[in-house]
């Protein structure tokens, strides 16, 4: 059980980190984004950290309902693996 | 189990690091590719890891479509494997048998060629049953294993658990079918299993193998014999004379001993047996050695001949009724003295019986009754040492050239033949088609485009 209970606590804390760090990069993003810097290449940096910080932001949100959309559908094909884990925000 | 556990639960890592790097404040792009890889990967191992036992199902029907079945391959293999050392046994005997004869040392190098080719097709076998049962019994361990090394975040065990997958549905599936490979490429006709190998050891009514003597053979053609037997072993293929009713004699000392063979179709005691032992028991004869045949009637209950040279003869029986023992010897031979427990009976003369006449041999028959219970007989002759005791060599050879003939002689070289150097060919082709499938189907599954692994 160590391993598996290992990567359970790697998820969760994976989960964890990207939230938060969701949020500070939608806001660098933005500060990037906003800031009076002349160069087009700046803004492109700053477009892009936005665009995949909500990306992954729409991911986290979608995921859990995935994982369980796949578990679900195998239990029909018979196969008893458990229910993916529902990672919160502490 | 566990292992699918640890696949489950690091698909569903590798798809929460995709995000995280989603979420990086880096805006290196190299970095950040690897996030929608990650994403995909995840899911893709997730459905993998649903779907494999759906996979392993319908490549096991594939297989039985195409009429391979692992109980029975695994049962080929084992006969083949022990054929094949059985077949090394006997010519070694033969080579054994022909090193005596100096002149014959050619025959023997030949042999000894023949030898070696075989020991290389039973190395091939044994290895293909190696893998044979490797695969069998670890088959859903390997799944898992490629499973978990390929849900392993960043695809750095992609590749490796992508062949452990592809080997062992490869392997599982098609290695039962190296017979139909076998069948349908290279033999015309598959003679392997309409024409079982039939071998057996020929003993007397005591168990005990008869080493040497000379074997009759009658069938509704005709009657072959003397045959020379070499060895208490015999291994033949179920040729064309042996599927019909046969009646086997022991053909000694101008009598002729019947054996449990009498007018039976060999054929159908081995049905649909790719091998199959056959004992031939030889009635009423206790021993022949160069001239000297020892048989009793009615057969006592032990036997055992412990000294049997041309000179002296000693003989422990023990029975619960009474029986003849019949002593018949060549004219070379005389009886000096017959002693039953260091007791002399007499004038062995007295026990004459009849004469008879073997091939190109004059023989007596001496038969002294026996009390019941145990004895300890002794035999002493004396030799003429000019004159034969064996038959002729030119019956022996007129009855081996026509059991040849009558053997379908071509169709025993194309099974040597095909032993010798097919099966060798066959198993390491066969096997390297299969990895060449393999490897294709890993790269099915692992789908690297940017990560090359070179082989």
């Amino acid at each position: 059980m160590d391993i598996v209970s290992l990567i359970k606590d790697l998820i969760s804390k994976a989960v964890v980190v990207a939230w938060l760090l969701f949020f500070l990069s939608w806001i660098v993003g933005w500060a990037i984004k906003g800031a009076p810097i002349p160069m087009g290449r700046a803004r492109k940096i700053g477009q892009g950290l936005i665009e995949d910080a909500v990306w992954g932001a729409f991911w986290i949100a979608v995921g859990t309902t995935l994982f369980w959309l796949i578990t679900y559908i195998s239990s029909y094909l018979g196969n008893a693996l458990p229910s993916p884990p529902t990672p919160q925000m502490p | 189990m566990y292992i699918f556990l640890i696949t489950y639960y690091l698909a569903i890592l590798t798809f929460y690091l995709g995000v995280l790097i989603y979420s990086l404040p880096i805006p290196l792009s190299n970095l950040k590719r690897w996030a929608p890889r990650l994403i995909a990967d995840a899911f893709y191992i997730m459905a993998l890891l649903f779907s494999i036992s759906s996979i392993a199902r319908f490549s096991e029907a594939i297989q039985s479509l195409l009429g391979g079945s692992w109980e029975f391959f695994l049962s080929y293999m084992k006969a083949s494997i022990f054929f094949r050392t059985q077949l090394l046994v006997f010519l070694g005997t033969i080579n054994g048998i022909i090193t005596q004869f100096k002149f014959l040392l050619g025959l023997a190098r030949l042999i000894s060629m023949i030898i070696r080719v075989i020991s290389a097709s039973l190395y091939a076998f044994t290895i293909m049953y190696a893998i044979a049962t490797f695969v069998r019994y670890s088959f859903w361990s390997l799944i898992a294993l490629g499973l978990a090394l390929m849900a392993i975040p960043f695809r750095i065990a992609r590749n490796a658990g992508a062949f452990l997958i592809a080997f062992a549905l490869v392997f599982n599936t098609a290695l039962p079918l190296y017979i139909q490979f076998t069948k349908t490429l290279i033999l015309s006709e598959d003679k392997e299993f309409d024409t079982p190998i039939i071998f057996g050891n020929i003993i007397n009514m005591a168990n005990k193998p008869l080493y040497t003597g000379y074997i009759g053979l009658e069938y509704p053609g005709g009657y072959i014999g003397p045959i020379p037997v070499y060895s208490s072993t015999y291994i033949v293929p179920a040729v064309k004379y042996l599927q019909e009713n046969l009646t086997v004699y022991y053909d000694v000392c101008g009598h002729i001993f019947y054996t449990n063979i009498t007018n039976v179709s060999v054929m159908s005691l081995c049905k649909g047996v790719a091998l199959c032992k056959v004992n031939m028991m030889v009635y009423g004869l206790v021993e022949y050695r160069e001239g000297i045949a020892l048989h009793a009637r009615p057969f006592p209950k032990l036997v055992n001949v412990t000294i049997f040279t041309s000179n002296y003869i000693e003989i422990y029986i023990e029975s619960d009724i009474e029986y003849e023992l019949y002593v018949s010897i060549v004219d070379s031979y005389k009886i000096k003295s017959f002693r039953v427990d260091s007791e002399d009976i007499g004038d062995v003369n007295n026990f004459y019986k009849y004469r008879w006449y073997w091939y190109n041999l004059n023989g007596k028959t001496y038969a002294t009754p026996v009390p019941p219970g145990k004895h300890r007989i002794e035999i002493e002759l004396t030799k003429d040492s000019n004159s034969l005791v064996e038959p002729d060599e030119s019956y022996i050879y007129e009855a081996q050239i026509k059991l040849v003939s009558q053997a379908n002689a071509p169709g025993l070289f194309d099974e040597v033949t095909r032993i010798m150097y097919i099966d060798i060919i066959g198993a390491t082709f066969y096997v390297s088609l299969l990895l060449s499938i393999s490897f294709a189907l890993a790269r099915l599954l692992g789908g690297a485009t940017r990560l090359r692994v070179t082989l």
